[in-house]
C-alpha cells in the first residue's frame, strides 16, 4: 500500500492550502482587535524614533506607514506577551535598511565597527581630558535643541545604538535584536557614540562660554 | 595604589554598563562600593549618567501627525480587504492523498 501525492487545481477538494494570513472571519477581527489595542498605541513612539532615523519629517512618515503596514501583515505570527515595541523598532530598522539600500543602491556598510581600537582611542582620546565634574554641569546647561543636534549630527549607527538605549529605555540585548548586531557591537556603539558626542557637546559648551576651553595646567 | 589603579580603569571601562544597569548585581555593587572611594571615579559616573539624561531629556515622544495616523490606519483596513478576497482566490490549490 503505497501513498502518493498528487497535485490538481480543482476547486473544492481534500486540503485547502490557505496564504500565510488566510484566517477565519473572526480570527481576523479579533488580530485587528489586538492591533489596534496593542500596536497602534506606539505609533507616536515609533515616529519619534523614525523622526531621529530618518533625520527627515515627511521620510518618517513613509517609514512609519510601511513599519505598520509590515506589522500588520506578519502580526498573526507575532507571539503574544513578547516586547511589541521592541518587535516593531526591529521592523522598522529592517526597512530602513531596506529603503536606504534601494535609494543608493548599495549596501548600508557599517565603517564605524571596522574602525581599530587604537584608532578610535586616537579620535576619542580628547574627550577625556577635561575636568568631568565641570563637563557635567556645562551639558546640563545646554539647551535641549544643541544636544539634539549633536545626537543627530552622529553616525547613523552610533545615533540609533544610543537613542534607543537612552531615549526608549531598551536593554542591549533587545538592541541587539532590534538592530541585529552581536552584544559586543551595540555595547561599543553606546559607548563611542556616547564619547563623540559628549567631545561634540563639549565644544558647544565653549562656544557659549558655558565652559572654559582646556586648560594646561590640568594633567 | 597600582591595584587601585587598575580598579579604576576596570571601572571606567564598565562605565556605560554601569549606567545603563547592564551590570550583574555583584560588578553593581562592587562599582558602586568604588565610587563611594573614588571621586574621580564618581565624577566620571555622573558625567556618564548626565550624557545619558541629556539624550532622553532631548528627545521627548513625538506627536505624531493626525494625517500620518489616518494614513496608517486605512492602510491597515485596506491590507485586510485584500485578505478576505485572497482567501476567496485561492481555494483552487489543492492536495490530494489517495491510496494505491
Amino acid at each position: 500500500m503505497l501513498m502518493t501525492k498528487e497535485r490538481t487545481t480543482r476547486p473544492g477538494d481534500a486540503l485547502v492550502v490557505k496564504p500565510t494570513g488566510a484566517l477565519a472571519l473572526d480570527q481576523r477581527a479579533d488580530l485587528m482587535a489586538r492591533f489596534e489595542r496593542d500596536a497602534l498605541p506606539l505609533l507616536d513612539t515609533i515616529y519619534s524614533g523614525a523622526l531621529r532615523l530618518t533625520r527627515d519629517p515627511q521620510h518618517a512618515e513613509d517609514l512609519v506607514q510601511e513599519t505598520f503596514a509590515k506589522a500588520f501583515a506578519a502580526f498573526a505570527s507575532f507571539e503574544d506577551g513578547t516586547n511589541i515595541k521592541a518587535w516593531l523598532f526591529r521592523i522598522m530598522q529592517n526597512q530602513f535598511i531596506t529603503n536606504y539600500r534601494k535609494a543608493s543602491r548599495q549596501p548600508l556598510e557599517s565603517q564605524i565597527d571596522d574602525l581599530q581600537d587604537w584608532e578610535l582611542s586616537r579620535l576619542e582620546a580628547a574627550a577625556d581630558t577635561a575636568a568631568p565634574s565641570a563637563e557635567a554641569e556645562a551639558l546640563r546647561a545646554l539647551p535641549d535643541g544643541q544636544v539634539l543636534d549633536a545626537l543627530m549630527a552622529l553616525p547613523q549607527e552610533f545615533r540609533t545604538a544610543v537613542y534607543l538605549a537612552d531615549a526608549e529605555g531598551f536593554s542591549y540585548a533587545e538592541i541587539a535584536e532590534i538592530v541585529g548586531v552581536p552584544l559586543g557591537t551595540v555595547m561599543s556603539r553606546i559607548h563611542r557614540g556616547r564619547k563623540r558626542l559628549r567631545e561634540a557637546l563639549r565644544e558647544h559648551a565653549i562656544e557659549m562660554g558655558v565652559i572654559a576651553p582646556k586648560s594646561e595646567d590640568e594633567s | 595604589m597600582n591595584q587601585h589603579r587598575s580598579l579604576c580603569d576596570r571601572v571606567m571601562n564598565a562605565m556605560c554598563q554601569f549606567v545603563d544597569g547592564e551590570l550583574s548585581p555583584e560588578a553593581n555593587e562592587v562599582v558602586n562600593a568604588h565610587l563611594d572611594a573614588c571621586p574621580p571615579c564618581k565624577a566620571h559616573a555622573d558625567l556618564e549618567r548626565t550624557v545619558k539624561d541629556s539624550v532622553k531629556r532631548c528627545c521627548p515622544t513625538e506627536a505624531a501627525p493626525d494625517r500620518l495616523r489616518e494614513q496608517v490606519i486605512q492602510r491597515i483596513a485596506s491590507s485586510r480587504v485584500e485578505w478576505v478576497t485572497g482567501v476567496v482566490v485561492t481555494q483552487t490549490f489543492t492536495i490530494e492523498i489517495r491510496e494505491n
